[in-house]
């Protein structure tokens, strides 16, 4: 059948109409989890609560934030397009290989927290489980979809 | 207020429409350049499409606004 296109696609190749709205509302959900973890860290600062020095509260709020858009556009199927989804096996064996690398220095003796404040190893444990909940949740997305369409 | 929001009508002129091309979700999705998501989104009532992409599913289906997309209740000529 020829491909009628008359509607072309919005300013996006990737997605349409529909997806192109789930993808807006999801940034707002970004957007305000963003501020409400700034906003939070800024309340313990004031109370002299120290849970990570430098730049790791605004990377740990960041990557937060972008995990739990990241999912939600998972479930919600506007993340990928098409064949995109091998980045996501690359992706997993990466943090994958990052989460066994910080289990084997935390087992060396190296610690999560130390004085109270996030250390560099637990930093990297918190980040990378993070990404790995991103592909956790691809994998059960991508087996509900096998399972629903048997 | 939200003009993509829920609405529980479903849309089943678009459906036996498009069954009786003999058209999947995923051909019709194709053929206006959409997921068939959207379609099946559509054809649910869950969503609302821009007039844009309902004249291109009237085009794809041979059939016009009226037909698909008006509502049934308050059908007026215009």
């Amino acid at each position: 059948m020829k491909k009628y296109d008359y509607y072309d696609k919005m300013k996006s190749d990737r997605f349409d109409e529909r997806q192109l709205w789930i993808r807006a509302n999801i940034f707002k959900h970004m957007f305000f989890i963003i501020a409400g973890l700034i906003s939070l860290n800024t309340f313990l600062a004031t109370l002299d609560v120290v849970w990570a020095k430098g730049v790791y509260p605004n990377i740990i709020i960041l990557i937060a934030a972008i995990a739990a858009g990241t999912i939600e556009m998972i479930f919600k199927d506007v993340y990928f397009k098409d064949n995109e989804q091998r980045w996501m096996i690359v992706l997993g064996i990466t943090y994958a290989f990052l989460f066994i690398m910080n289990i084997s220095h935390m087992l060396a003796g190296e610690k999560f927290i130390s004085g109270g404040t996030l250390t560099n190893v637990g930093f990297w444990m918190i980040y990378s489980m993070f990404m790995l909940s991103i592909i956790v949740s691809w994998l059960i997305k991508l087996l509900y979809d096998k399972v629903k369409n048997k | 207020m939200d003009l993509h929001s829920h609405n529980s009508h479903k849309n089943l002129r678009l459906k036996s429409a498009r069954a009786a091309k003999d058209m999947s979700q995923k051909d019709l999705a194709d053929a206006v350049n959409v997921a068939r998501q959207t379609i099946n989104a559509i054809e649910l009532g869950e969503y609302n499409p821009s007039i844009k992409l309902c004249i291109a599913i009237c085009k794809t289906l041979g059939k016009t606004l009226n037909d698909l997309f008006w509502e049934e209740e308050s059908y007026e000529k215009v």
